[in-house]
């Protein structure tokens, strides 16, 4: 069939990204802007991560997961224990994707605590096992002497920068996009829309929920690991249910089963905190009240169940394309 | 025999809900079971496909025994139903309706469709044609990009046929297919159930109210009263059959 | 034997308070299907006006019980008008969302207003020291805490159990849609949920302040947590279940920070609540709601 697509929309999204690449790999290297604006850059990818993430277990799969930073937390400790203390001192720089891969493992292991209750429990109650994982995750950490317990825990090497921030972000949203429109993501739809149906049409929807939330977790760990390498000094306070609580708000900020969504979510609010700094702590105050009024204006979020074109795989767009097309040129054809 | 159950029983708190049914299907057939509301019908139907787990008995398909499978695992083997209530995925697309129903079937695994490999673009490119090519089948595929909460009553009903169709099923369980229906639309889809039995070569069961619809299209039909099976035969058997017509004109119906 | 009986009479002090708050989300759970995720908030605010009532304006113990009740019920319900009400037909998890918004709104309004340094919360009643036969020993805030507590939630429970109102508010926790053709005001129904359930709250707020005397803007988050966990292991929606719920939780943590390392508290108490509902998700006076196909 002919496919008439320009050669921009074809194009564009890989050279956004490319062009993403260079500037997120030039700032740090000539200094193009102030090291303030930069580490702000970072916690916003960061942020779009972890937001991105959590949106596919809350969005697209319609569960109420409200424990995300503890999966975060496991991915900072793991890899953080890596870095610093598995991970030769000379080759740390070099291995670090795989420490943070570590990380994101040891979150997707810790996932299926979440995932398995998953197969008989759904909606606030699920919401509560993963409230308690939060918790227990934080206790346990806190009770591990060797990661310094209630004390925190010093990592020394800043490894995280620009460029390794900008990748796993876009990894990330690669990653995840690939799945959501693939057959597995489709059963994470359908699971949503109407769990037992699901089943009843053949989608194998504990194998879709132990996907789902590994893969939510994994990306979540590893963003975990970019945090520790960036703040380097990590705390189980740092990832309590006010870290969860900061996510969420982003995931229901953007809007769910959206990626860009949670990219403009998590955007929005990372630099809107940063931009209220000035009102010290009256700016916490005055932050949930605009998403209060945000809530009663557009309750589904910014984006709410609508995706940007260019997060749609190019194949998939083509495809529905392609039927649109068809529709217009063969309705007489559909009158049998 | 494509299906057989023999002996079931599922008792709810007290309630006995199916008592020692029995249920033989034979493989390119189109049966009906018939029976007053709360007779038990859609619980037969959940017990095949694996949503209740029945206290004895068995469900045999092709001589394999269904019991204790996860529903999703019986659909593997080739049972698929419509629902009573339309339980369509209302807010995605009607084309996404009959996609998702390929899961089993889509051939590609996870780490494929991770990177998005060319098979797994050609994979998805025949799920849609399939799924397409099932959409003119039931006149809907000009609806393709619709959400599905946007269809028609009755395009609904036909959607969760064509859903089920999708995963490729040697058994078709319709529950009150024609429920809701104009008369025009039931003398259709009674039509459409009889072309889809030949043309996807499935075996079909359902359970139905419309007795005009029911008495003209099925082979053979089962009566089920309080989980009891009643009688069983032909329809003109049935429909002369004494105990037949007691446990329905005790309710005030008539077949017609 | 008699060291554990001295642990349980603490367990009943922590649990009474667990208890108070987790009524106000159990009552909001029933009627709205919400979990109202600001409600330790509310619990938090109820122990600064408590503090407010009896530092700036020197009312003894019931009447600052009685005040802080009647503010946060106040606040309970202008909340509830202002934030909740609008979201009454959005997608549930808005409203739950907002909640949350409005937690850490009030953590920090609090935070802007009277600082981020602990407060001491003063003494109201004479301290004192009462043997118990067995060798035991009350203390006058246990008395105070556990009667209060008590009295309340007998108070409560013959409310929703013996009068009309209470009885629309049970019809409405069963099924919401009926209920208006029955004549019932729904919003009055609900807003009067949010007044009980705040002031309830608010006196576990007052009550915790005369047994744990440092109050600060953020005590009310792991505590309004652990309040929900206790609705849950309950039954949420379940008035009683709540009951039960807080002292089970109280008691869980006493007894384990009595044999255990006190850092193992929340641990042991999370992980216990994780089992218990992976093996009975409606909690354990909870209705269990049939699969229907």
């Amino acid at each position: 069939m002919q496919v008439q697509t320009s050669w921009i929309s074809r194009w564009a999204v890989p050279l956004l990204v490319v062009a993403g690449f260079a500037v997120a790999w030039a700032i740090p290297r000539y200094q193009l802007i102030n090291p303030y604006y930069e580490l702000i850059l970072m916690y916003v990818g960061i942020n779009i991560m972890l937001t991105v993430s959590l949106n596919l277990v809350n969005g697209y799969m319609g569960e109420f997961s409200v424990g995300h930073a503890g999966f975060m937390a496991v991915g900072a400790y793991v890899a953080s224990v890596l870095t610093m203390r598995v991970i030769p001192w000379d080759m740390a720089g070099y291995l670090y994707p795989l420490a943070l891969i570590g990380g994101g493992i040891g979150a997707g292991v810790v996932a299926l605590l979440v995932a398995i209750p998953s197969f008989r429990t759904r909606g606030d109650y699920l919401a509560l096992v993963t409230l308690a994982l939060n918790m227990i995750v934080k206790s346990v950490i806190e009770n591990i002497d060797a990661v310094g317990g209630p004390r925190g825990f010093l990592v020394m090497l800043r490894l995280t920068n620009l460029p390794w921030v900008y990748v796993w972000v876009i990894v990330t949203l690669w990653v995840i996009r690939n799945f959501i429109y693939s057959n597995a993501g489709r059963g994470v739809l359908a699971i949503r829309e109407d769990e037992v149906a699901a089943e009843l049409i053949g989608v194998r929807t504990r194998e879709v929920k132990l996907r789902a939330f590994i893969i939510s977790a994994f990306f979540a760990g590893v963003a975990g690991g970019l945090y520790a390498h960036l703040l380097q000094f990590i705390h189980p306070r740092n990832f309590d249910i006010l870290k969860s609580t900061e996510i969420l708000i982003m995931v229901y900020l953007g809007g769910i089963g959206s990626m860009m969504g949670s990219v403009l979510g998590a955007s929005i609010f990372t630099v809107l905190l940063e931009a209220l700094r000035f009102m010290g702590v009256w700016r916490m105050a005055l932050a949930p009240l605009l998403l209060v009024v945000l809530m009663i204006l557009r309750p589904t979020g910014i984006m709410g169940l609508k995706e940007w074109r260019g997060l749609i795989p190019l194949d998939e767009r083509l495809r529905l394309w392609r039927l649109r097309a068809r529709k217009g040129g063969s309705a007489s054809a559909a009158g049998n | 025999m494509l299906l057989e159950i023999e002996g079931l029983n599922l008792r709810f708190s007290g309630l006995h809900a199916v008592r020692d049914f029995r249920l033989h299907v034979p493989k390119g057939s189109l049966s009906g079971i018939i029976g007053p509301n709360g007779a038990g019908k859609t619980t037969v139907f959940n017990l095949i496909t694996g949503v209740y787990k029945p206290d004895s008995g068995d469900i045999r398909l092709e001589g394999k025994s269904l019991v204790g499978l996860q529903p999703s695992q019986i659909v593997a083997r080739g049972v698929a139903r419509t629902f009573q209530n339309i339980r369509l995925f209302k807010d995605l697309t009607v084309l996404d309706n009959v996609r998702i129903a390929h899961y089993q079937t889509a051939g590609y695994g996870l780490w494929p469709a991770f990177l998005r490999l060319a098979g797994v673009q050609r994979r998805e490119d025949a799920i849609t044609e399939q799924s397409m090519a099932l959409l003119e089948v039931f006149d809907l595929a000009h609806l393709a990009l619709e959400p599905a909460k946007s269809l028609p009553y009755g395009a609904q009903r036909k959607l969760e046929i064509a859903r089920a169709l999708a995963t490729k099923p040697k058994l078709l369980l319709l529950d009150e297919p024609a429920a809701g229906m104009n008369p025009a639309e039931v003398v259709q889809l009674g039509e459409l159930i009889q072309d889809l039995r030949k043309r996807f070569d499935v075996t079909v069961l359902l359970i139905e109210h419309q007795m005009k619809m029911v008495m003209s299209i099925c082979e053979r039909l089962t009566v089920l009263d309080f989980g009891q099976v009643i009688a069983e035969g032909v329809p003109e058997e049935i429909r002369t059959n004494q105990r037949v017509l007691e446990a329905y004109l005790g309710r005030g119906v008539t077949l017609a | 034997m008699e060291f554990w009986l001295q642990q349980t009479l603490n367990a009943l002090q922590l649990g009474s308070i667990y208890a108070l708050i987790a009524l106000g989300y159990t009552m909001v759970y029933g009627i709205l299907r919400l979990i109202n995720f600001a409600h330790g908030d509310i619990f938090m605010v109820g122990a600064f006006v408590g503090l407010a009532g009896a530092l700036w304006l020197g009312l003894p113990m019931v009447p600052t019980l009685l005040f802080t009740m009647a503010c946060t019920a106040l606040l309970g319900v202008t909340i509830e008008r202002l934030a909740y009400k609008p979201l009454r037909n959005a997608p549930r998890v808005s409203a739950v969302i907002t909640a949350l918004g409005i937690g850490i709104f009030l953590e920090h309004f609090v935070l802007g207003t009277v600082g981020a340094e602990p407060r001491a919360f003063p003494a109201l009643i004479a301290g004192g020291r009462f043997d118990l036969p067995g060798g035991l020993t009350v203390n006058s805030v246990q008395i105070l805490i556990i009667g209060v507590s008590v009295v309340l939630m007998l108070g409560l429970d013959w409310f929703i159990r013996g009068t009309l109102t209470g009885m629309a508010m049970r019809a409405i926790s069963w099924d919401r849609s009926v209920v208006p053709l029955m004549g019932i005001n729904v919003d009055r129904i609900i807003s009067l949920t949010f007044a009980i359930g705040s002031a309830l709250a608010a006196a576990g707020g007052v009550l915790f302040g005369q047994a744990y005397p440092i109050i600060d803007p953020y005590m009310g988050i792991l505590i309004g947590w652990k309040a929900f966990i206790a609705a849950v292991v309950g039954g949420i929606g379940n008035i009683r279940g709540a009951m039960l719920g807080g002292y089970i939780l109280g008691m869980t943590e006493i007894y384990v920070a009595a044999v255990l390392p006190s850092t193992y508290r929340d641990f042991v108490a999370f992980t216990l609540l994780l089992l218990l509902l992976v093996f009975r998700p409606t909690g354990i006076l909870g209705r269990v709601q049939a699969q229907k196909v």
